[in-house]
């Protein structure tokens, strides 16, 4: 008999099953994220990409493998790439593995392009891409060390050239030089020709924000040092928020918060002292806005000629000025303008009205500005004040028509169109807080949805019709793809949306798609 | 051929104390991927079995029984920390077994059940989202026991059987979709994507109470 209980026991000792670690990973569901045809989403756990193409009638899911524990993922500029930074593991337990943190490009448009890691060395969590698609600037938020990290260094970054395969000396890592500040932001620069340079090529420039300081990077040369410039003035801190380029001047302007002015970056080549050090310098201009400017918009005239738009509340003004001969006027308005607009909206066209309005302020009128011949000072300014029944929260220009949106309240339940055109608004009334909205691309309809309703609202901006759609379970955020689809995100982690063809489909024509972020989830080998 | 010559062997008629009910619980170590992806517990299940006495044969203290069984089971379990799973089963086989009394009170058996089994998976999250399936599946086990007779009286028997054995079974194809909600309610088409194949696969333990009849 005790032969026997021994027996049992040392069976049930057998019994256990070890489970492998990979279902035991904490899971987070990055997206829904709109690429050009497709939704995307990425997968922590499962440690894939889940692409919705939303070109065909019926979806199309594809997955793709990327390393482990997904940080951050973000669109290009076109959305064709997809690029995704892992974190990476240490195996300490079995079932784990030794990966580096990775930056991943994913080609959502070319789905037979092979995906390419680029290892980064460190776990960052932020991402600048170039509006060209040519490099990327991999860098840290200001978060600080998460668990997973015992040191962090948080004026490292990486520059990352697209265009060339991973190798040992791609990516570039950098440690900026500091003064006792870290990054809050990185923009990159259109290419640019530096003026005067030995290498004509043009160049992307990383323009690194940190309180007090502006950072530049020739991310072309990332091995080159760095170039800084102070921004403080001795009193309250320098912050740079906004960063506009004029690449055929190739120059940069610099909105910061505590500044006297635009500051205007000038890049011009430079003897460098060592084939380390930078080929070029930056020349400063403080263009002539004054008091502070908090808010800036770059346009360009039919004449190719750059214009800064710059709202300085401290001295009650609007400033216009000329970004190549410095130049400004200037003209008296009471609001403290803090959100400036150029209509009509798009790359290609010079804009011939600018909106502005004092969204900090909660005033309730805005401003619309006829920028033809503004830069004529002996034309007298047009500065129209369109007078409205509510405060002001929030102004979304419409894509590719002369429509502002203008939302009225923090719980986006009052809203309004302002037609640029004929300079009247018209009041949009919800049945629930606006939770999530976007425009067709043609800018023919507004989409949105609130989280405790089962229903799409449509409005048609033509003639500010209202219909609606219902849904079969409430919707958590709704997109508009680039071929007119409406995709109703409804939040669920196994996967949940509803597919609208159309603004003006009924429901017959709609199709549920469900399970697609757990597809052949049980088909997964650990 | 062998299990021709097993028959005849054991050509012979019933006789008293032929029929016999079971009541089992059973402890299957699920160790497939596509199992461990619904939960890290074993399948834990019970069920009925009613087994005949087919004869006994030329070889003395072997008998050959014919069996069915229902059984069912169930494991829960949680993926990623944040959805939960609950899996059941339901089983109905068909099988034969061979006994040999090793003696008075113990008699050792070999079995042989061919089934088909029904999964249900269901998922649940943390925000009350849900989606299950359930599927069918071909089921075949095999099992070495003992049975150590408690009673043996002319008219009855009791016994507490033993049994180590291993189910094998087809891969179910499973497609979750969410809880529907009121049946009134004209839907949306749906599309529902693939959850996998669920392999139910495992060595299993199991003990039982008998009674002859």
């Amino acid at each position: 008999m005790k032969r026997l209980i021994l027996l049992l026991v040392a069976l049930s000792a057998c019994w256990e099953d070890e489970r492998p670690i990979m279902w035991e990973r904490t899971r987070e569901v990055l997206g829904p994220i709109p690429m050009k045809s497709q939704i995307a989403y990425v997968d922590s756990a499962l440690d894939r990409v889940t692409l919705l193409d939303l070109v065909g009638d019926t979806p199309k899911i594809t997955t793709e493998k990327i390393g482990r524990r997904a940080v951050v993922a973000v669109p290009s500029p076109d959305r064709h790439l997809l690029f995704v930074i892992t974190r990476g593991e240490e195996a300490i337990v079995e079932g784990q593995i030794d990966q580096p943190p990775k930056f991943w490009v994913i080609d959502t448009v070319h789905p037979e392009v092979e995906t390419l890691a680029y290892e980064i060395g460190s776990p960052f969590d932020r991402v600048a891409v170039a509006p060209d698609n040519s490099m990327v600037v991999a860098y840290f938020s200001a978060a600080g060390p998460d668990e997973a990290g015992f040191f962090r260094n948080p004026n490292e970054l990486a520059v990352i050239h697209l265009n060339e395969p991973p190798s040992d000396l791609n990516p570039t890592l950098k440690t900026i030089r500091s003064f006792g500040s870290i990054p809050e932001g990185v923009t990159l620069s259109p290419p640019m020709v530096v003026p005067g340079a030995e290498d004509p090529t043009p160049r992307t420039f990383a323009f690194v924000l940190s309180s007090n300081n502006l950072t530049l990077i020739d991310a072309n040369h990332p091995a080159q040092r760095e170039v800084s410039v102070r921004l403080d003035l001795g009193g309250r801190a320098v912050i740079p928020r906004e960063v506009v380029f004029a690449p055929n001047t190739s120059s940069a302007y610099v909105r910061s918060d505590n500044a006297r002015d635009v500051l205007q970056v000038l890049i011009q080549a430079a003897p460098p002292e060592t084939p380390d050090h930078a080929d070029f310098k930056p020349l400063l201009a403080e263009l002539g806005a004054g008091g502070g400017p908090t808010d800036i918009a770059v346009y360009d005239d039919p004449n190719h000629r750059r214009y800064v738009l710059a709202s300085t509340p401290n001295t009650g003004e609007i400033v216009v000025i000329d970004a190549d001969t410095a130049q400004f006027r200037s003209i008296p308005v009471s609001d403290p303008i803090d959100r400036i607009l150029l209509f009509p909206t798009g790359v290609d066209v010079a804009p011939t009205k600018a909106l502005f309005a004092s969204i900090g302020s909660r005033a309730t009128r805005v401003h619309v500005l006829d920028l033809v011949n503004i830069e004529d000072p002996l034309t007298q300014a047009k500065l129209h004040t369109i007078q409205l029944s509510y405060a002001v929260r929030d102004v979304v220009p419409v894509p590719g028509r002369d429509l502002a949106m203008l939302v009225h309240d923090d719980a986006r339940t009052v809203l309004g169109l302002l037609d640029m055109d004929t300079l009247s608004t018209s009041p949009l009334l919800g049945v629930g807080k606006l939770d999530s909205y976007d425009f067709s691309p043609t800018g023919s309809h507004l989409i949105g949805a609130t989280g405790t309703v089962s229903r799409v609202g449509f409005v048609a901006l033509d003639n500010l019709h209202p219909t609606d759609f219902r849904l079969d379970d409430p919707p958590a955020r709704v997109l508009s793809s680039a071929n007119a689809k409406i995709f109703v995100d409804h939040g669920d982690p196994l996967g949940h949306a509803t597919i609208i063809p159309s603004p003006t489909a009924s429901r017959g024509q709609a199709l549920v798609l469900t399970g697609f972020l757990t597809t052949n989830l049980l088909d997964q080998e650990p | 051929m062998r299990s021709a010559i097993a028959l005849l062997l054991l050509a012979g008629t019933a006789h008293a104390g032929n029929n016999e009910l079971t009541f089992f619980e059973t402890d299957r170590a699920l160790r497939t991927s596509s199992a461990n992806a619904i939960t890290d517990d074993s399948l834990l299940g019970a069920g009925f079995t009613y087994a005949r006495n087919l004869g006994s044969g030329f070889i003395p203290h072997l008998e050959l029984w014919a069996q069915g069984a229902f059984q069912w089971g169930s494991a829960d379990g949680l993926m990623f920390q944040t959805l939960t799973t609950e899996l059941r089963t339901l089983g109905f086989s068909l099988g034969g077994q061979l006994r040999y009394e090793l003696h008075r009170r113990i008699t050792a058996s070999a079995r042989l059940d061919l089934g088909t089994t029904r999964a249900a998976v269901a998922i649940h999250d943390e925000m009350n989202h849900s989606a299950s399936d359930h599927g069918w599946g071909a089921t075949t086990a095999g099992a070495l026991g003992l049975d150590f007779n408690l009673f043996r009286g002319s008219r009855f028997g009791l016994a507490l059987r033993c049994e180590l054995g291993a189910v094998a079974t087809s891969s179910i194809p499973l497609t979750a979709t969410p809880d529907s909600g009121s049946e009134n309610t004209l839907h949306l088409e749906m599309t529902a994507t693939s959850l996998g194949s669920l392999n139910l696969s495992g060595p299993s333990l199991a003990f039982a109470f008998v009674g002859q009849f």
